[in-house]
């Protein structure tokens, strides 16, 4: 059985997508990550964001957010990854945090902050896609294992029915990129191509012309 | 930097220490997977539940159960993995959802139900550990991969101090368990042995118990 993807009551969330994690004088660089392995998931990410303007399905644009001085970082950030305030990761009002360039939002789209890995978590995702009456949801983005798989559990469990678009996503290691599409395949979404995603909505796009 | 591990404001969890997921003859097996890689979490886990016990850390365990009829099931059950309705997984009252036999609960611990892989998730954890100071959390069971990883990185971005327990988790596969285990480490939790554990607790168990 294969969980069929349309574009009624859909949404296209685009993860993280920010200068931080996407360009080379982000932070993540300096922090000694790969940042051309996150980038990767440009090219992708703007497919289904032209994709998702076509069908007439919403785009969602999730930003990782800290107070300037860190205050809301956590044990996240204080315990685990203190580095993160050292390069001054996605502070609040800076370049950083800037979502990039080419996916800027549009009039109409809409954009979470979150400081957590989920974009469910202590955000108005929730609310917002109730209130847009949306079951299924297609992840694009960065890092496929961190936010991207933390958003999709939470997603899931919380019963919308979830799509991620391999070629869409970025992650800095090989090996917990591979477990993250491998998991999230398992019990959490299923896992699509762009290409994919295209003809499930040019079906659904044809029909309507 | 390690992140120090300590017995005040400490709570052990143990995910799921069922039948269902231990036992030859539970769903799990029934289901094809390999239930001696789960129960392989079993004598840590053990260990850990006897070394909170002396070192008066109170110990949680969750449950998974669904409904007879699986009205609860939601995306998971309905359009990821229907096999599990077919094996009757963790049903109500049935013995595959009861806690394996090796697992003694006492009278005094709380026992959380779930029918979702976070043990947060529209449960009552939460509630009754930060209505008892609970700062940190030591996560132990099954499976690596899901219920535990998705109830540790809910703890995390919660701003509970989280430890995972190398050798009281199990996983059907070595490598998502492997991989796991190195992405909660990389932005979730702090990655202990059974031992290190005792240690910081200060508690020392005669003959293994």
């Amino acid at each position: 059985m294969t969980m069929e993807l349309g574009r009624d009551k859909t949404a296209l969330v685009v993860v993280d997508m920010q200068n931080s994690y996407c360009r080379a004088d982000g932070r993540m660089e300096k922090l000694g990550f790969p940042w051309e392995r996150l980038a990767a998931a440009e090219p992708g990410c703007k497919t289904m964001v032209a994709a998702a303007r076509e069908a007439g399905v919403p785009i969602i644009y999730t930003q990782f957010v800290y107070q300037p001085d860190f205050k809301d970082g956590g044990f996240i950030v204080n315990e685990i990854m203190p580095s993160l305030k050292d390069v001054g990761l996605c502070a609040l009002g800076t370049w950083d945090a800037e979502i990039i360039d080419s996916l800027t939002p549009e009039p109409g789209d809409t954009v979470i902050q979150k400081n957590r890995p989920s974009a469910f978590y202590s955000t108005q995702l929730e609310s917002v896609l109730a209130a847009m009456k949306v079951k299924s949801l297609v992840f694009c983005g960065v890092t496929t294992n961190m936010c991207v798989e933390t958003t999709v559990r939470d997603a899931c469990q919380r019963d919308y029915r979830c799509f991620v678009v391999s070629d869409a996503v970025g992650e800095v290691d090989d090996d917990r990129s591979e477990v993250a599409l491998m998991t999230m395949g398992f019990f959490f979404a299923r896992v699509l191509t762009t290409d994919e995603v295209l003809d499930s909505w040019k079906v659904e796009l044809s029909n309507v012309a | 930097m390690t992140i120090e591990l300590q017995k005040e404001n400490c709570a052990l969890i143990v995910v799921d220490m069922q039948n269902g997921f231990l036992d030859a003859k539970g769903s799990m097996a029934q289901s094809g997977f390999d239930w001696e890689k789960l129960a392989a979490a079993s004598p840590g886990v053990q260990r850990l539940v006897a070394g909170a016990r002396k070192a008066d850390v109170p110990v949680f365990w969750t449950q998974y159960v669904y409904e007879p009829d699986f009205r609860d099931g939601g995306v998971q059950i309905e359009e990821i993995m229907p096999g599990l309705k077919e094996v009757n997984l963790c049903v109500a009252g049935t013995w595959d959802a009861e806690l394996h036999p090796d697992m003694k609960p006492e009278d005094t611990d709380i026992i959380i139900e779930k029918n979702r892989p976070s043990s947060f998730y529209s449960t009552r954890l939460e509630s009754y550990l930060r209505s008892q100071g609970i700062e940190n959390v030591v996560v132990c069971g099954v499976t690596t991969n899901i219920c535990v990883e998705t109830t540790v990185r809910d703890a995390s971005q919660r701003d509970f101090r989280t430890f995972v327990v190398r050798d009281a988790v199990g996983e059907v596969d070595d490598f998502r368990g492997q991989t796991a285990l190195k992405a909660m480490e990389y932005l979730f939790a702090r990655v202990m042995n059974v031992n290190d554990v005792l240690d910081e607790w200060g508690v020392e168990l005669s003959n293994a118990a």
